[in-house]
């Protein structure tokens, strides 16, 4: 099948490309910093140095490569699949929530009940709510709520609401719960979290994708974030906007026929899923045993190693999700994450897995113990000076003159100028890319794209030193054996005054104070270059709570606030719609303020 | 499914108490009985196929027709 060698080729070609990019930019860093080290005399600190930086590089490199991939090349839509093709499959939208606001995430389904509502295709579609809500207050008015989403869709028979006596399994289980008492009934479930929104057409299109490739297991889109108002979070948003496409059509272009899946915006086919996902506890206890905390990844691991594709259509639009709104909710979020991806560790080496799909649980690992690389440079660095060698500046035996050691911080210079370009260039290339196919008209205009992109840069960088303590927390924190449970998300608006924030971070300002104590003592000629790390670590207070404010600025500006699509704006009408009715005052249980 | 837009109506559900409610919803809001058995799979290695290089590329993996 010509089709699907080429689709192979493209794979494989992404594949060496990246690793290319990567291990160049690896190799560059790690001979430029050994020269760099090895003035004074080479020395252990010097090569431990420059395998660290040898590591960090080649994973800033992969990064890179995946913007380098997606900017020179466009999403298309599957040859084989008309846009306008009818559909015949039943499909059920699971709804899994807990301890979430019932009017926001209910008013979600409304919304894409109304939108689906507006195509020819509506009955085909159920929705489930999955509540694994242990929080009996917010239980009782899921179940008010529930009604009156009945009543309002006039939707009996086609939504349903059922909450578990014991949530075993958390979100994967919940799931599961569900396809084994319901699961014979649907041939497709598209699988949402809370927040996800999604609208009708795309929901279809979905669904003419799965018909139309009956190998395909399970169809991952890409959500874009929406509704953020503070300033941390409309900064992530835009980045998200502007920069995810690019890097994430890369992605697609890498993973072929084992794509991923992210636990939520996608459509599985219920038949391999039943029977490639059934997910056991792990042995032993938390953080490494028990439940599979990220069980989206392995889920899209067992579904390719069943022999169904996993795949991920960049082009498909109309699929939504939000965001933490401020640093400290998110370092929370990540928290789960980084112990659900240290605990893949344990699945490496499951019998049969795909070699791609143990990659990524590979760069799953990587992605959150790459900080502690760069803080072993750092503290290496602060060391340095206890192992180089005494200076000899007359190495020639009877030769008279004095031999000076070569100067070669130009080449310290050269490196750091590297990686920052590593760091900086895709989202600029990005940015440029936007404006030279008009994509930046969406975000307000040229000038605003580019001024947008120079803030999200220095406020990525001020963030970063921030999101690198936290990040080594968790880690260290799995590494003890700590588990980090399940926490209920945070959804409000995120505001966070200095107090919460001091509360948050007062850590990380003493850390930053002792580092930078600490090489101000022991090698004062690297403090300048500390300062951009050590300085957010010691404001890092100030940076959570100003961040946290709701953004007034036209900077950030991304296309679904200038032009909010048909189901943003009908789940703006009906939240505004119940937010303004009255909570229900019979029943104490109830009335409980939904703002 | 038997029609319950009558017991829908906010009046009605604002004078309820939360067990008519909970009773309610239990009743209509119960997805369709339809059970689809989801086998547990292997995740973690045999001990002694810890080292298998071959398993490390896919062999041996099951692998089923459709």
């Amino acid at each position: 099948m010509p089709a699907e060698r080429r689709r192979r080729a493209v794979t494989l070609a992404s594949r060496l490309v990246a690793a290319a990019i990567s291990l160049t930019a690896a190799a560059g860093a790690f001979f430029l910093f050994l020269q760099f080290g090895s003035t004074d005399g080479l020395d252990s600190m010097d090569i431990t140095r420059s395998v660290l930086i040898l590591v960090s590089t080649s994973w800033l490199g992969w990064g890179a490569a995946h913007a380098v991939l997606g900017l020179f090349t466009r999403p298309q839509r599957p040859a084989n699949v008309p846009p306008d093709a009818p559909i015949s499959t039943r499909t059920v939208i699971l709804v899994p929530v807990y301890n979430e606001d019932p009017v926001s995430t209910f008013s979600r389904i409304a919304a894409m009940d109304a939108s689906l509502a507006a195509t020819p295709w509506r009955d085909l579609f159920h929705f489930a709510i999955l509540s694994d809500t242990r929080d009996e207050a917010i239980a009782a008015r899921e179940r008010f709520w529930f009604l009156r989403l009945l009543r309002e869709r006039d939707a009996e028979g086609r939504i349903f609401y059922r909450r578990r006596a014991v949530n075993r399994g958390r979100k994967a289980g919940n799931i599961e719960d569900f396809i084994q008492k319901s699961g014979s009934a649907y041939p497709f479930a598209v699988i949402l979290d809370a927040d996800s929104l999604m609208e009708g057409e795309t929901l279809v299109d979905m669904v003419r994708r799965m018909e139309a490739e009956p190998r395909l297991g399970l169809l991952q889109t890409l959500p874009v974030v929406t509704k953020a108002r503070a300033r941390f979070g409309r900064s992530m948003q835009f980045s998200a906007a502007l920069h995810a496409p690019v890097f994430a059509r890369g992605l697609a272009m890498m993973q072929g026929r084992t794509g991923p899946f992210w636990g939520h915006n996608a459509i599985v086919r219920v038949q391999a899923f039943a029977e490639s996902c059934g997910l056991p506890e792990l042995s032993g206890p938390p953080p490494f045993g028990g439940h599979v905390m990220s069980h989206d990844y392995v889920e899209a691991a067992l579904l390719a190693r069943a022999g169904w594709i996993v795949r991920f259509d960049d082009d498909i639009r109309g699929s939504y999700e939000e965001g933490p709104e401020n640093l400290v909710d998110h370092a929370k979020r990540d928290r789960r994450w980084c112990q659900g991806n240290l605990q893949h560790g344990r699945i490496l080496f499951a019998p049969g897995l795909c070699g791609w799909n143990r990659f990524v649980f590979l760069q799953g690992i990587m992605a959150y113990i790459a900080p502690l690389f760069w803080l072993g440079f750092i503290m290496a660095s602060i060391a340095a000076p206890f192992f180089a060698p005494p200076l000899d500046y007359f190495p020639v035996p009877y030769w008279p003159f004095p031999v000076f050691p070569s100067d070669e911080t130009w080449k310290a210079i050269g490196l750091a100028v590297g990686i920052f370009g590593l760091l900086l260039l895709p989202k600029l290339m990005i940015a440029i890319e936007a404006i030279v196919t008009g994509r930046a008209a969406g975000f307000g205009g040229a000038g605003r794209v580019l001024v947008s992109t120079l803030a999200e840069l220095v406020f990525s960088s001020i963030i970063a030193p921030i999101l690198m303590a936290f990040q080594t927390r968790s880690v260290l924190q799995v590494l003890l054996g700590r588990d980090g449970g399940w926490p209920t998300n945070n959804r409000g608006d995120g505001s966070l005054s200095l107090a919460q924030a001091w509360s948050a971070s007062h850590w990380i300002v003493t850390w930053g104070l002792l580092g930078i104590g600490a090489t101000y003592y022991f090698a004062p000629g690297l403090v300048p270059w500390l300062l951009p790390v050590a300085l957010p670590m010691i404001f890092s207070p100030l940076v959570i709570a100003v961040t946290s404010k709701r953004s007034r600025s036209a900077l950030f500006t991304m296309p679904l606030e200038v032009a909010p699509t048909p189901v943003l704006l009908a789940h703006e009408a009906i939240l505004a719609d119940w937010e303004r009715s009255p909570a229900p005052e019979a029943v104490p249980a109830l009335a409980v303020s939904h703002a | 499914m038997s029609n319950s837009a009558d017991s829908l109506q906010t009046g009605a559900l604002e004078a309820s108490s939360v067990e008519d409610i909970a009773v309610l919803v239990d009743r209509i809001g119960a997805p369709p009985a339809a059970p689809c058995a989801m086998p547990k799979q292997q995740l973690e290695p045999a001990a002694t196929g810890l080292f298998s290089m071959l398993r490390l590329f896919g062999v041996g993996a099951p692998r089923p027709e459709h």
